[in-house]
């Protein structure tokens, strides 16, 4: 699975931008607030001139009028009652409905993008590492690719097996679904972090070979200029094509002193070809090399 | 998982920085060493079969003189160009060099030429500086030191000396034959010029600061009394002729004031004389002998040997006299001081029981440094960029001039005419 | 009868310096210089008690035999003092001058090669000023006394050696 992401970088886009137009819409549908109810309305009641038996029997059926009405309205608010409790039990019904719909969704959405960010945590991990560290080893340049392939291989069938398990788990019950998805989640977190540990110290060690190597050549052609100051710095950044070749060198942090850089430039275009590992797969650590020409510290 | 933290993550993805891609080395030291460059001799184009100078030979000379520079030799150059599209840069990395430098010379008629030259920097593949001078066939030697100077500050920064004179005294012969002479040549050696000849002793040749007159010791009355003299008209007056000793003349950075040694209260003391009307001022006042005033380049103060102490030792005192500062304490003698044209630095005479060798003190440190190991070097005298110091040394049974880089690194005897060379001064730069 | 004058004053003259220099009863380098200057101070002009047997006439100046035939002192490096030796020869030479007022000498300091020239200039200066005050202590007048240093430039001996070097430190006596 994480080759497929790697090999269609433009299809995860898609999918995530996608998937974030959806839970926009998924916020912004599903922040209502419940309707009040109304109160019923009464009857204006019309005065008229009567005697008292009359009043009496007139105040009798006013009476038992009321009684009925009070009656009627007690049904009716009953009754209404009744409905707004349904109409909530069939709102929150709705509600639970579409919630689940969603966690569901965001569920499927939170492994896709943890497991895309572990990648790219992954990536530049990687990069970061080697590119600071240079300890001294020995070089295992043809077991460090036959195990780095087997590893990537069985990574590979792990990813499938954990994919087509989650699949299965989400059709059952959906809070055990979450469950399970967060400890997948968690394991293979474990597992990537394990992998990229491995595939650095690879990478390192073959690289703390070659550094050593190419700082002698940058120093055995460097002519440090006899009347500078002390305490001089320059940074130079320097492109490479594969055979050590340099085709582009550029200060990027001054000295302050031209001559002072422009000796450091002179001993990078001299000291081509950089000598660089043959292996190709190596190649991309030395793309590109950042020489720190720092003598006095 | 609640609503917000889903979201979170999603920003968070979104929001990801992008992966820096170079990797970073560090480089903690390199080569200290001269630059290697190439000088190619100049193409030529008049009636002539060669060129009356070889002005490929005098900049290679004066750049590798300096101890900065490298010279290819002649013999390991792979082509000869002579213009710029002729120049192909692949074949100079291979040898190595940091810097091309070409040229021509061409007969313009009337007995005037026109000098042409460019500096390259090879491994970038581009043209640095070049330009082009019209000129007599007795100035081809000074264009040759100004395409030297030029070159030389193309590469360094510093300003170059090569366009710059040097004064000094030579004795040739024995006992009642013996013959003095005080000269003025390039700063190469070439082409000298006799300011003054005597059969009794010159000493103590100083170059003013426009470096138009030179002050100097003649013993030609049978005693010693200082003149100035003008270098172009060779006219001349006498400054200081007082009872007893004239010695070690000094101009002031003015060139208004003269500082020197008298003994006419005494023994010998500084004084200091103003040139225009000979008024004169005492500036130290010590049983002790108190030599060599030399002023610092703001005025302000005179640096002169005394023994005060116990032994030779140079000191420091305001233009105005008063309290004297000792400045040396290493070695067992040290005198004839000069000052660095940037008054940070001074070169002197240093005996430690070895021998007697040129040394150059840092003023803020402290530090001092032996920069030549002979046994009887004397006279030392900065080049006016400060980056060399010229000096009087023996070699075998003749005494020489050898001129020594500030760092110590590079030396190289100067080639003067045959007879005793000594108390070289380099003028300063020519106003 | 011109004759009988001149030569009776001369002779005179010569019983007197005979008479004077055969009064003198110390012996070669018995006294010290300091008993010797306040005698020569204490009787006035006339030296005496000198040395026994030195003749200051002016022809003595020429005499090869005579002590003043050595016109040179020879120094210490680095240094102005003057030996025993060196003093013994300069009080002669004071003797000489003070016998002979009219006469004027001239010091050369000089120094050997070693060290800047200059400084060298005011080390022979500081030399001749040394012989000065001695031969002045043996009561020689100073306008009989010139000074003039060469420092290191009229050496005596060329050469780089020690032995060059020790000729080249000294003061000359120059009539």
């Amino acid at each position: 699975m994480w080759q497929a992401i790697r090999e269609n970088p433009r299809a995860v886009t898609y999918a995530v931008l996608m998937h974030v137009g959806l839970l926009l819409l998924l916020v912004i549908s599903l922040d209502w607030t419940p309707k009040a109810i109304k109160p019923g309305t009464h009857k204006p009641i019309q005065a008229e001139l009567v005697d008292s038996s009359k009043l009496q029997a007139v105040e009798e059926k006013k009476q038992a009028e009321q009684q009925r009405l009070a009656e009627e309205q007690r049904q009716r608010e009953q009754e209404q009652q009744r409905k707004a409790e349904q109409a909530a039990q069939q709102k929150a019904e709705a509600e639970r409905k579409l919630k689940a719909e969603q966690a569901a969704k965001q569920k499927a959405e939170a492994e896709q993008v943890a497991k895309q960010k572990a990648e790219a945590e992954r990536k530049r991990k990687a990069e970061t590492e080697a590119k600071q560290k240079a300890a001294a080893e020995a070089k295992r340049k043809a077991e460090a690719e036959a195990k780095q392939k087997a590893a990537a291989e069985a990574k590979r069938r792990a990813e499938q097996a954990a994919k087509e398990k989650a699949a299965k788990e989400k059709a059952a019950k959906e809070k055990a679904a979450a469950e399970a998805a967060r400890q997948r989640e968690a394991e293979q977190a474990l597992q990537a972090q394990l992998a990229e540990e491995q595939a650095q110290a690879r990478a390192e060690s073959a690289l703390s070979g070659y550094i050593p190597q190419i700082q002698q050549k940058i120093q055995r052609n460097w002519l440090r200029p006899g009347g500078s100051a002390g305490g001089l710095s320059c940074l130079i950044r320097v492109k490479l094509i594969p055979g050590g070749e340099v085709v582009d060198a550029r200060v990027v942090r001054s000295s302050g002193d031209p001559l002072f850089d422009r000796s450091v430039e002179t001993a990078v275009l001299k000291a081509s070809p950089l000598p660089l590992p043959p292996d190709a797969a190596m190649f991309k650590y030395f793309r590109e090399i950042d020489f720190n020409f720092n003598p006095d510290n | 998982m609640t609503r917000p933290v889903k979201l979170l993550l999603l920003i968070s993805v979104l929001f990801t920085a992008p992966v820096d891609a170079a990797l970073t080395i560090e480089i903690t030291q390199g080569m200290e060493g001269a630059i290697p460059i190439a000088v190619v001799p100049f193409g030529w184009r008049g009636k002539a079969p060669a060129a009356p100078e070889n002005i490929a030979a005098i900049i290679s000379a004066d750049l590798s003189r300096s101890g900065r520079f490298e010279s290819l030799p002649d013999r390991d150059l792979v082509s000869h160009p002579t213009s710029a599209e002729q120049v192909k840069f692949q074949n100079w990395r291979m040898l190595s060099v940091d810097n091309l430098v070409i040229g021509q010379l061409e007969e313009s008629g009337d007995g005037r030429y026109t000098v042409q030259f460019e500096l390259f920097d090879v491994f970038r593949g581009t043209r640095l500086t070049g330009s082009s001078f019209s000129a007599a066939t007795r100035d081809l030697r000074t264009v040759a030191h100004h395409i030297s100077d030029l070159i030389y500050e193309a590469l360094t920064g510093e300003r170059g000396a090569f366009n710059t004179q040097i004064a000094y005294v030579t004795s040739s012969g024995t006992g009642k034959n013996k013959t003095y002479t005080l000269l003025v040549a390039d700063s190469d050696g070439y082409s000298p010029q006799t300011i003054l000849t005597s059969k009794q002793p010159l000493m103590s040749p100083a170059w003013s600061s426009d470096a138009r007159q030179i002050a100097y010791v003649s013993f030609e009355n049978k005693t010693a009394e200082i003149y100035i003299q003008e270098v172009t008209t060779g006219s001349r007056r006498k400054l200081a002729s007082f009872k007893g000793i004239n010695g070690a003349p000094s101009w002031s950075p003015d060139g208004r004031q003269l500082a020197l040694t008298l003994s006419r209260d005494g023994n010998s003391e500084i004084y200091v004389m103003n040139i225009a009307d000979g008024d004169l001022r005492r500036i130290t006042n010590s049983p002790s002998i108190d030599t060599e005033p030399v002023w610092t380049p703001d005025g302000k103060n005179i640096v002169f040997t005394s023994d005060r102490g116990g032994s030779a030792q140079i000191y420091r005192v305001s233009a105005r006299g008063g309290q004297a500062q000792r400045l040396t304490f290493e070695g067992k003698y040290n005198a004839g001081a000069d000052i660095s044209p940037d008054g940070r630095k001074l070169a002197m005479v240093h005996g430690n029981g070895g021998g007697y060798r040129i040394a150059v003190l840092d003023l803020k440190s402290g530090s001092l440094r032996e920069l030549t190991d002979g046994r009887l070097d004397e006279s030392p005298s900065f080049s006016p960029n400060g980056s060399m110091i010229i000096y009087a040394t023996d070699a075998g049974n003749r005494e020489v001039l050898s001129a020594v880089s500030v760092d110590g690194r590079f030396r190289q005897r100067l080639s003067l005419q045959a007879g005793n060379v000594r108390e070289p001064v380099w003028s300063p730069f020519s106003k | 009868m011109k004759h009988k004058l001149g030569s009776f004053i001369v002779l005179a003259l010569v019983a007197l310096i005979t008479a004077c220099s055969s009064t003198g009863g110390n012996k070669d380098g018995d006294a010290s210089i300091e008993d010797r200057g306040t005698e020569a101070s204490a009787s006035g002009a006339v030296a005496s008690g000198a040395t026994s047997g030195t003749d200051y006439s002016s022809a003595a100046l020429n005499d090869p035999n005579s002590p003043l035939s050595r016109r040179v002192i020879y120094f210490e490096y680095d240094s102005a003092e003057i030996t025993d030796d060196g003093q013994q020869l300069l009080a002669e030479h004071a003797g000489y001058l003070v016998a002979n007022p009219g006469t004027h000498i001239t010091l050369e300091g000089h120094t050997d090669e070693r060290g800047s020239r200059e400084y060298n200039i005011a080390l022979g200066d500081r030399r001749a000023l040394s012989v000065e005050r001695i031969l002045e202590l043996n009561g020689v007048s100073a306008e009989q006394i010139t000074i003039v240093s060469y420092g290191e430039e009229k050496p005596a001996a060329e050469g780089h050696s020690d032995a060059a070097w020790r000729l080249n430190r000294r003061v000359e006596l120059v009539y």
